[in-house]
């Protein structure tokens, strides 16, 4: 398999399959790092689309001075919280709203109710808390916590000193706790083996 | 090693990122702590909490979101869609950003360059306020603004979200208008030091 420095390299040679199979090979990441931020599949999809689309544009500029993924997931995060901003401005339907949109679509299945109800709403609190961080901690934990960068590819990606990757990583883990723990899941946190 | 030292580091050890020698002192320190060690635990908690936040499937299939992605940078490079101004407008807007804020900053204040959108000026501010750090002259500011600076500032422009939700906001029409004037700002020849 082709390195992603070659296949960027073919590209700004003129080979557009280059491009497509970076695509292939950020498509998911690149959707499950947007839906974290937006928390709507469609929106992700739209997103993510736009971010290659951006990638495209963007790539004979690139100087290969830091990792493929890591250069694309800085263009993923400005669309995000561009995307979030130009929903707050415009008063759209707002990540709450959209979550309680996804807890109709996650109803509970008849099998076991109480169970997926439960499931249902630990989610929609985590996704709550998580939401509510400030932009920076959220964009920190969600690439640390669920897109296993490392604290030098989250620093490359967010253009900020290591040691602000560390101090935000903490401080949004400890706001999620506080939010977590003053929630209606407190019972559930403290029970936890 | 005491609490004070050990808990901005309990993180880094409950996922296991810390150096070996770190690792051993936090742990040294946890053996004899119950109170950082039921730290650590609220900490393991909730990252385990928030793991179970899980992702819902990509609402399309691998191959449509290529052809989808394809599709937008075909229809992005067509003519007269906005996309193709946009592409066009980048060499001229970076390079006129940067002489409009040299004239703000330098030069005589022109009613024309009073008309441009304010986030406009304060982002070329700051770029040209980066060259002008460097620079003691205008010869020597005139050389740095060759054609490779403006390349690189042009690359920055290329990723700044912001300036590109700016221009997203504008009408076709403005975005037009805005193209004439920075063209004519660019073309325009440069007032000397300390003339107007």
């Amino acid at each position: 398999m082709k390195e992603d420095l070659e296949l960027v390299r073919s590209f700004r040679e003129g080979d557009e399959a280059g491009f497509d199979e970076l695509v292939r090979r950020y498509q998911q990441r690149v959707y499950a790092l947007l839906y974290r931020f937006v928390r709507n599949p469609e929106d992700a999809t739209e997103l993510a689309q736009d971010v290659f689309v951006r990638a495209y544009r963007a790539l004979p500029g690139f100087q290969g001075k830091s990792s493929f993924y890591t250069w694309l997931y800085r263009i993923a995060v400005n669309v995000a919280l561009s995307f979030l901003r130009r929903r707050r401005r415009r008063g759209a339907t707002d990540a709450a709203e959209q979550l309680d949109q996804d807890a109709v679509m996650n109803l509970p299945s008849p099998d076991n109710p109480a169970r997926d109800l439960e499931q249902v709403r630990l989610r929609e609190t985590i996704a709550r808390a998580v939401d509510a961080l400030p932009a920076r901690q959220r964009a920190t934990f969600i690439m640390r916590q669920y897109q296993q960068l490392t604290n030098d590819e989250i620093a490359e990606s967010l253009k900020c000193p290591v040691g602000t990757v560390k101090a935000n990583y903490f401080f949004a883990v400890k706001n999620l706790q506080q939010k977590l723990l003053h929630s209606e899941l407190a019972a559930r946190v403290k029970g936890l083996v | 090693m005491n609490c004070r030292c050990a808990r901005p580091l309990l993180l880094e050890c409950l996922e296991e990122r810390l150096p070996a020698i770190a690792e051993v002192a936090v742990r040294e320190h946890l053996a004899a702590c119950p109170q950082c060690r039921a730290e650590l635990e609220l900490f393991r908690k909730t990252l385990l909490l928030a793991v179970g936040d899980t992702v819902p499937l990509m609402p399309v299939g691998a191959n449509v979101f290529l052809g989808n992605v394809r599709r937008r940078i075909r229809a992005a490079n067509a003519p007269p869609e906005r996309g193709r101004i946009k592409t066009k407008l980048w060499p001229v807007l970076a390079a006129a950003v940067v002489l409009l804020a040299i004239g703000i900053l330098f030069l005589s204040r022109g009613p024309q360059s009073q008309r441009s959108p304010d986030d406009l000026v304060i982002t070329g501010e700051r770029a040209a306020a980066d060259i002008i750090d460097r620079a003691g002259t205008e010869t020597d500011l005139v050389r740095q603004i060759d054609a490779q600076s403006i390349s690189a500032i042009e690359s920055e422009l290329a990723d700044n979200a912001e300036l590109d939700d700016l221009i997203e906001e504008l009408t076709p029409q403005q975005q037009e208008a805005l193209v004439r004037e920075l063209t004519r700002l660019y073309r325009a020849p440069a007032k000397p030091l300390n003339g107007g």
